[in-house]
């Protein structure tokens, strides 16, 4: 009973399955607007992402090349800030070296008192720089607290030397002519640096081994060559600085 | 057949139409399928508010995501599913999906042929007296033609409980033909 009638039900249920499949209601007026105007209002994010990521990506561009346009300027900054501090202590290191000093010639505390440009200041030959500063170095009372400048010189072309009780100014001229150094010279110049460095440095080391070992008849010369070594170091570092500011 | 096939062909152009978001493409589907959607969401909801706002994120589902309909099966069936689903979902959210386990059992009777030659309206008012519950499981079953384990899981009950709510749905609807003819 319970089998026929179940079969009975869908059967039934087969036949309205067939009508209300075709059944329809109405559908309120103004329904498609509305979801026209929400499809529209979808669709148009999308839109608005297609036309402006190359803009974002241009600005983005743009921002990172300012930035690096920026960078070296920032730096240069910074550096002869740092620089002319430094140069405050190696003057007053350097005060102490007054009477042995070589006088300045005439035409060079001129150009540096009439305020040349700078351009022209920093035409420096650094192997008179070397010359000069080695000369300076040489002399027994300044030796140590040069050295502990690890930061290169002032990057203009002197070093001035005071001292509280006698005024006398030491100037050093140094100048380089770009275009008369041969490319040759510059190559050779360039690549005989480092060599020097290690070999100060392997020096120093050997000593300071030495001294380790309980040698302390060694430790002045390792204070000279210590002194040496950063003093190399200084000159190529601002002889590189130079070089690519004149590239 | 050559108007079958034109039909399918029609059919088909739409819906890639509708992948390319052609509003006018859209609109046809739209034309064609929301009485026939609307009729669907009433049976499920009742008439009101909340079948036009179903029938409204039905469509929106239809052409946002007609890139998945694979065109193996009926669109038709497609948008019907979508439909369904939507109006399932929106009988959750309102609460309404409540499946009464009544003690008493409904002594299912045989079925007369009057019952069968009922007009649609007639069948439309009978559904939308019976309880949301056996009203769901017997528009699934009877209606849209689900079985009792698709119905289970488009519900999240136990197949056994479709099974009885539909047969609870059966009884009721003859207990309201008997009361109709008498």
């Amino acid at each position: 009973m319970k089998h026929s009638s179940e079969k009975d039900w869908n059967s039934i249920e087969s036949t309205w399955r067939k009508k209300m499949q075709e059944d329809t209601s109405p559908v309120p007026e103004g329904m498609w607007e509305n979801l026209s105007n929400r499809l529209d209002a979808e669709e148009k994010p999308n839109v608005f992402f297609v036309k402006t990521w190359p803009w974002a990506a241009v600005l983005v561009i743009g921002l990172g090349l300012s930035y690096l346009w920026f960078l070296p300027k920032a730096q240069e900054f910074t550096q002869v800030a740092h620089s002319s501090t430094k140069g405050i202590e190696v003057q007053s290191s350097v005060s102490r070296v007054q009477a042995s000093s070589k006088p300045m010639p005439n035409d060079v505390t001129e150009n540096l008192r009439t305020n040349r440009s700078r351009a022209e200041i920093l035409k420096v030959d650094n192997r008179q720089i070397k010359a000069n500063v080695e000369e300076l170095v040489a002399l027994e009372p300044v030796k140590e607290e040069v050295a502990v400048q690890k930061n290169p010189a002032i990057p203009t072309n002197a070093v001035e030397i005071n001292t509280p009780d006698k005024e006398e100014t030491v100037w050093i001229k140094v100048e380089i002519d770009p275009i008369v150094r041969t490319s040759e010279e510059e190559k050779e110049r360039l690549t005989e640096v480092p060599e020097v460095k290690k070999r100060s440095l392997g020096q120093l080391l050997k000593k300071i081994k030495q001294v380790v070992k309980g040698n302390p008849g060694e430790w002045s010369e390792i204070k000279e060559n210590f002194h040496l070594v950063a003093h190399k170091y200084v000159h190529t570092e601002e002889t590189i600085k130079q070089k690519i500011q004149f590239q | 057949m050559t108007q079958i096939y034109t039909s399918q062909t029609i059919e088909r152009d739409l819906v890639q139409a509708c992948k390319r978001r052609d509003r006018r493409a859209q609109e046809a589907v739209f034309k064609r399928f929301a009485g026939k959607m609307m009729a669907v969401c009433k049976r499920y909801l009742g008439a009101g508010p909340l079948a036009e706002d179903v029938l409204m994120e039905g469509f929106m589902k239809v052409f946002t995501k007609i890139d998945h309909f694979k065109e193996q099966g009926s669109f038709e069936g497609w948008v019907r599913r979508i439909m369904v689903n939507e109006a399932l979902m929106a009988l959750r959210k309102e609460g309404k999906m409540l499946f009464q386990e009544t003690d008493f059992s409904f002594e299912v009777g045989q079925a007369e042929d009057a019952i069968m030659h009922l007009e649609v309206e007639e069948l439309n008012k009978l559904i939308e007296s019976l309880p949301a519950g056996y009203k769901t499981v017997f528009n699934l079953y009877a209606i849209e033609g689900y079985t009792h384990q698709e119905i289970a899981e488009m519900l999240g009950i136990q197949e056994g409980t479709s099974k009885s709510q539909l047969s609870r749905a059966r009884g009721l609807l003859q207990q309201k033909l008997n009361e109709l003819q008498v």
